[in-house]
């Protein structure tokens, strides 16, 4: 019985988590500028919990399932570039480098800024 | 054969092929057997051989790719559980993530530009240093392509992880808080699991930034929108 109560906590988690994003979704619709309804729904979750409207326990368990296994989610979305292979095949080089530059670029500025900050703050603390 | 059918067909295919690839990454740890990676392949070498094509395969993968939008969502317990570490280091967390938001969309824009790249094509690199599933929405609100936003996503977390030990050993970064904020400013999702490897601090730093880049990215698109479509 216990698998049945745990399986059926699991699924009232994840239908907490599809509310909140179908919530984001009718207001990204209403909002005059586009931004993911997705993104939202995760806004109103975390202004639900910071104001105990609702638990951490409530959704935990289907959050921490669906980040776990983020990575099946991505696979039909990237199967989906069988349809752009003429593209990939002319373009796919100069796409995989200017990405990779930029990353790169991110990469260093973000850690050496962050770094310097953090510097400042801990001896701004002594 | 029945389109409710075929749709369990292809959905129970995929799950089938992420286990395996699952658990071929539990056997050899490296970034080249990532689930996602190995799967993508075993299941494009599927539709090939198969003759399937991806509109038939859509309605399975539809179902899957359904669950995208929950787990942003979910990105929200991760996020509320650090907002403890956010709040304590909200200037060396905050202002490089605005910064990098900001540098990943000029840089990538600016170079498929130099490079003459089409706008569906500039529109599908603006969103790689985010996660997958808000840099797909992102893409399409701004009419590039989902997929190849997608696949850029990949592109941007392998090579972030690959750059990541030399870069912060020219630049000496030490320190894991901002290791982490690079990490996940830079590489996302695969930049985070990375960065949890290396211990707590790291990982949490890296979950953060990687949250918070996503949600600026998302706000700064409707911005983005008017000032380069209209």
């Amino acid at each position: 019985m216990k698998v049945v109560k745990d399986f059926s906590f699991l699924l009232l988690q994840l239908a907490v988590l599809v509310l909140f994003y179908f919530i984001g979704m009718m207001m990204s619709s209403w909002i005059p500028f586009p931004i993911p309804g997705s993104v939202i729904g995760m806004l109103l979750l975390l202004l639900c919990l910071q104001f105990k409207v609702i638990k951490i326990q409530w959704v935990k368990k289907g959050a921490t399932l669906l980040i776990v296994h983020m990575p099946l989610l991505f696979i039909p979305i990237l199967a989906g570039l069988i349809q752009h292979l003429d593209l990939l095949r002319a373009h796919g080089l100069t796409l995989v480098a200017i990405t990779a530059l930029s990353t790169w670029i991110v990469l260093a500025t973000a850690s050496l800024l962050s770094q310097w900050l953090l510097k400042k703050q801990v001896s701004s603390n002594e | 054969m029945n389109e409710l059918i075929m749709s369990v067909w292809f959905i129970a295919i995929t799950l089938l092929i992420y286990m395996a690839a699952r658990k071929l990454n539990t056997v050899h740890k490296a970034l080249y057997t990532m689930p996602f990676l190995t799967g993508t392949i075993v299941l494009v070498m599927f539709l090939i051989f198969s003759n399937t094509s991806y509109e038939a395969y859509s309605l399975g993968g539809a179902w899957i790719e359904f669950w995208l939008g929950p787990a942003i969502v979910a990105l929200s317990i991760p996020l509320y559980e650090q907002r403890k570490t956010l709040l304590k280091f909200i200037i060396p967390l905050g202002v490089p993530v605005v910064l990098a938001t900001f540098l990943g969309i000029v840089t990538g824009v600016s170079f498929a530009g130099i490079a003459g790249l089409s706008e569906e094509l500039m529109y599908s690199i603006l969103p790689k240093s985010v996660t997958t599933p808000i840099a797909m929405d992102i893409a399409s609100i701004l009419d590039g392509d989902p997929s190849i936003a997608a696949l850029l996503v990949l592109v941007a977390g392998v090579s972030g992880v690959l750059f990541a030990d030399i870069t912060f050993r020219i630049f000496k970064i030490d320190q894991n808080l901002a290791k982490g904020i690079g990490l996940g400013a830079a590489a996302h999702g695969i930049g985070t699991a990375n960065a949890m490897e290396n211990g707590q601090v790291q990982g949490a730093a890296s979950s953060v930034s990687m949250t918070l880049c996503a949600i600026l990215l998302s706000i700064f698109t409707p911005i983005i929108a008017l000032v380069f479509m209209y």
